[in-house]
Order: C-alpha cells, then structure tokens, then sequence
C-alpha cells in the first residue's frame, strides 16, 4: 500500500491522466478491491469484471473526488456501487419469503466459529442479491440502515427486513452445514 | 446467538478474504479502456467548436441583416418627406413671377429742348394717376409761364432718344413744348416692386433658405454582408506525395459564404474526409505515425491507411463579371484539419529470411494546419432560392513535411441555398 504522501501525489498524476500513476494506483488497491468485489458478486468472474469497471470509474471520475473523506473510503464507495449496478435490478426485489425454522443455537455458534472464510463466502453467495447486499453492506462494511437505503435506493423497513431474512438464511445455511458435502470454493 | 454477534463473527472473517493478485492483463484491459475513453473526448471538442462557431456566425449573420433592414426601412420614411417640399417650390415661383412685369409699361412723351421749361400743376394728371393707382401712358403737356426765364436745354446727344421717344404728338392731340416730365418730378408709382435682377436674387435666396435639404442618395459600402448562402457539399480527390503514394479522398460536409464586397465572398466550411492512402515507402507516412521498430533485419514492404478527419476551410471567392446562366469564381483560402484516430497497417518483410510481418498501428487526434487552398468553379442558380455548383480545388501542402499528402486536387458539387 502507498503511505499518505505518496498517495496524494498520485492521486493528483492520476488526475493528469498519467497512466504510470494510474497504475500503481491499481496495483496498490487492486487486491483489497478484489476481496470486496467477491462479497458482492455471484462468482469470481464477475468479481474480476467489477474490479475493472470500478477502476475505470475511479480514474475517469477523480476529478470529483474531494479529499474530504479518506481516500480508501470514498474508493470503496465506487467500487460497491459499481457492484450493486451490476445486479440492481436483482438487488431490489424482495424474495418470496420462506418457511422460518428454528435453528440450534450451539450448533450455529459452533459451526460458524469453525468455518473457513471461502465457505463463508461461499455461504454469502447463497443469499438471493438483495439479502446479499444489505447483509455485507450492513454486517461487514458498516453503514447505517439510512445509507443502506439510499446506495440500495429502497426504504428503510426493507432494508431491516432484508437484513433480518439474510441472517435468518446464512444462520439456517450454517445450521445444514453438516448436510452440505461440497461447496464451491 | 446475537445478531450483532453473528454479525461480528461474520465480517470478521469475511474481512480477511484474500482478493486477486495484481494482474498485468487486468491493467492492460482497463488501460485500453482509459485510451478509448480519453480519444473520445479529444476529439469531441474539435467537433464541437467548429459547428458552435457556425451557430454563433449564424446567428450574427442574422442580427446584421435584421438591422440593415430596419435601416433601409428608416430612409423610406424619410424619402416621403422630400415629395412634399417639392410642392411648395412650385408653387411660389409661379407667383413671384406674376408682379416683375409690372416696371415695363411706364412710356413718356418729351420734346428735346424742353426739358428745362416743364413744369406739372397740383392737379395734374400725374396727380389723378397716383390716386388711382395707375401709371400715366400719355402726359398732357401744359402750358409754360410767361415770366419763367428762358434758359437753354441741356445738351442731349442728338440720337439718344430717337427711337424711344417720339417729337410728333399722336393724332388728335395738341403739340406743346412742355410735353416733357423730368425724372425728378415724376409721379410716385405706388408700391412698384424692386428692379428685376434684385428681386430674382432675393427670391432665390428665399426659396433655398425654405427648401429642406436635399437627401443624398446613400453609396454603396465597400465591406457589407449580405447574400449569404448556406451548402451542402461533396466530392472526391487524389491524394498524393512526392513519395509514390497512392490513394483516394472521398468528402463531404457543409459551408456558409456570404458576399463581403462587389463579386466578393467569404466561405466557411466544415467537411469531413476520409481518406486512403498506401504506399511502399517509409517517407511518404505522415510525420505524426510512429513506425515500428523491428530491428535492422526487418524492412517496411507495404503500409495502408484509412485516416477520417474533420477539415475546416476558410475561402476568398471571386466571382467574374459573367452574365450567363452559369457563373465562373475563382478562390483561394487554406485548409486545416483535425485528424481523428485511425488505423496504419505496416506489413514487414525480413531481409534474410523472407519473413513478413503484420503490425497494426494506431495515431492520435491531432489539428494541424493542411496547406493553402486553390478553388475555380462554375454556379447556376436553379430557382430564388436554390443553385448548383461544381468545383474544382487544389489542396497544397505550405511547410516542408506532407501531412498525409503533398497534393491534393479533386473535384466537388455544391447544393447552395439562399437565404
């Protein structure tokens, strides 16, 4: 990673459109980039296909970056969003609610202390898009329900709503983890 | 278990999903992209600027002949206003003229040598004559006193008064001496006017100091703008270097001309062009292409390029004191160019071992100044508003590198319409 000087100076080469710039720009976030993309997306393909979308959006759109939030946070911004514009229209569909189970607390707790971070992932992957992305964007990266429902552009009881079936599903996925033979990793 | 447990479990474990290593092809992807992106927007601008100068042109264009009308419109009115001055002049002359004749008819009778013996009683004619207002044609003469010494007349030059006036009464009248009335004492004549040159100047005088100034008829300027024309127009040239290429330009696009001066224009256009051009030699390629290096061993064979640009020309037209139905000009202006990014395939071959090799490459949007511009043409005008054209031009490189081509002469039709 680039400390803070080195970031400001090539952020301000990569406004001039300096492709060297540019570069070690990508290199610097590519993988932790990379690392969220997978949680937004079905696959590592598609995962990949964010990544260069949002770079993209990064370098042509920098000029509207005002360096009063902190660079990291506003990148990540660009690249969830870019994420979430690739499924929006999946992602703001509520599913066809399910059947509620009641699920083995100590199995639960067990399991997912257990668990290695590709089947977690894999887990994720599982959620229909909607519950997908209000579960990482709440769970993981930290955003308030308010912001969940402006980046998802629906209100906010959908977004509680969504949330509380996400780990309702993972929390039933993890129950069943004994059942599961195989996941795709 | 919590939700915010769970939830806590969760991302921290998700927070530590490893992302894919930096790949090189993934930069070279999204660097393309950024090329692309950037070439878009370079040469959005050259097309944009020339086309909101046209607008902007248009519209002045507009505005100046809005006002020459409004202009034209002012004189008019002005012109009614001269119609009715002229009446009055007229009319005045006719009167003045009346009253000079008047001073001509004061005839008198005298005898030489009587001169001085004359003398006019309180109730002479003369008298009757001023209280009736009219001037005496015949004096009765009167008979002299007695006792009123006898002088001699002056001297009177023999002939000066033989032909005016004559020494014999007229019939039926008794001749006396005293027949003769001296200047001095002549009756007043009432109210005469002024001798005749002196009234005729003072009348002129009048007469000019109460005639409106006469509007000077408005010369033509020597710059204006009028008669514009707008065209669409297209063609076909043959580019070519001094280096063996060879090759085809295909164009087409859109001026504006306007009259400047008498059998003047001034013409802008805006065209674009597509031209292309092949050639075996490594100078005839435009300065601004990169070529390939391949090393020594290998040696360009063959080149080919298709380059589309936006021209801008900027043209003095003359049009000849012809009156036919097809009209003959001649023009000169220059030409410049922005060329949009394209294509140059080079095919190399190796000198040793006679392999050839493919290598695309690609230029960037450049605006470059083309060379100075040579036009003759002939015009009809089909109707009011429409007329035909064709041309022929020259496109003439100015420095000493080709852009693309030294020459370039072709051939052009033009649909004008006008305004």
């Amino acid at each position: 990673m680039l400390n803070e000087e080195e970031l400001a100076e090539v952020i301000r080469n990569c406004r001039k459109g300096d492709r060297y710039a540019q570069n070690r720009l990508y290199q610097a976030f590519h993988a932790w980039a990379s690392s969220l993309c997978l949680r937004y997306t079905r696959n590592a393909e598609q995962a990949r296909e964010c990544v260069q979308d949002g770079f993209f959006k990064v370098f042509t759109k920098l000029d509207k970056y005002a360096g009063t939030q902190p660079f990291e946070a506003w990148i990540k911004r660009v690249m969830i969003n870019t994420c979430i514009d690739h499924y929006r229209s999946a992602m703001t569909e509520t599913p066809t609610s399910e059947l509620v189970e009641a699920h083995d607390e100590t199995v639960l707790a067990e399991t997912l202390i257990n668990s290695d971070v590709e089947y977690l992932l894999y887990l994720i992957r599982q959620l229909p898009p909607a519950y997908q992305a209000t579960f990482n964007l709440y769970a993981v990266e930290g955003y308030s329900y308010q912001e969940i429902a402006e980046i998802l552009d629906v209100s906010i009881g959908t977004v509680k709503s969504n949330l509380s079936k996400a780990r309702w599903k993972l929390k039933t996925l993890l129950t069943n983890y004994q059942t599961d033979d195989v996941y795709e990793k | 278990m919590k939700n915010s447990d769970f939830d806590k479990i969760f991302a921290g474990k998700l927070s530590r999903l490893p992302g894919e290593p930096y790949r090189k092809e993934g930069w070279s992807g999204l660097s393309n992209s950024l090329d692309h992106h950037d070439r878009r927007r370079q040469w959005l601008l050259p097309v944009l600027f020339p086309l909101l100068f046209l607008l902007a042109g248009g519209n002045l264009f507009w505005y100046l002949q809005w006002r020459e009308i409004v202009r034209d419109n002012k004189l008019s009115e002005s012109k009614t206003t001269i119609i009715r001055s002229d009446t009055v002049i007229h009319s005045t002359v006719v009167y003045r003229y009346d009253t000079v004749y008047q001073t001509i008819t004061d005839v008198r009778q005298f005898r030489a040598g009587q001169l001085n013996s004359m003398s006019i009683p309180a109730s002479s004619p003369f008298e009757n004559a001023r209280s009736n207002n009219l001037t005496a044609r015949h004096i009765e003469p009167v008979a002299p006193p007695e006792t009123a010494p006898e002088t001699s007349p002056p001297a009177l030059p023999g002939g000066l008064f033989a032909d005016t006036f004559s020494t014999n009464p007229p019939a039926g009248q008794a001749t006396t001496p005293s027949g003769f009335v001296p200047d001095e004492n002549r009756p007043d004549i009432p109210d005469q006017p002024k001798s005749e040159p002196e009234n005729r100047q003072k009348d002129t005088l009048s007469l000019l100091s109460n005639t409106p100034e006469p509007v000077k008829k408005a010369g033509s300027p020597a710059f204006y703008i009028g008669r514009p024309r707008l065209s669409l127009n297209a063609g076909l040239g043959l580019p070519s270097t001094r280096e063996e290429s060879s090759g085809s330009t295909f164009k087409t696009g859109i001026s504006v001309d306007a009259e400047i001066a008498r059998r003047f224009r001034l013409s802008l256009g805006l065209s674009y062009d597509i031209t292309s051009l092949s050639s075996e030699s490594a100078a005839a390629l435009d300065p601004a292409i990169p070529l390939p290096d391949l090393g020594q061993d290998f040696n360009l064979k063959h080149w080919e390029s298709g380059s589309p640009a936006i021209s801008y020309t900027l043209s003095l037209l003359y049009t000849l004191p012809v009156n036919k139905a097809w009209s003959p000009w001649i023009g000169v202006g220059a030409q410049a160019a922005t060329f949009l990014p394209y294509d140059v395939e080079f095919e190399f071959e190796n000198q040793f071992t006679d392999i050839e090799l493919y290598r695309p490459g690609l230029t960037e949007t450049s605006t470059r100044l083309q060379g100075a511009l040579l036009r003759v043409g002939l015009d009809a005008q089909l109707n009011r508003h429409f007329s035909l054209g064709i041309e022929g031009f020259m496109l003439r490189r100015l420095g000493k590198k080709s852009i693309v081509t030294d020459n370039l002469p072709g051939l052009r039709t033009n649909l004008f319409y006008i305004f």
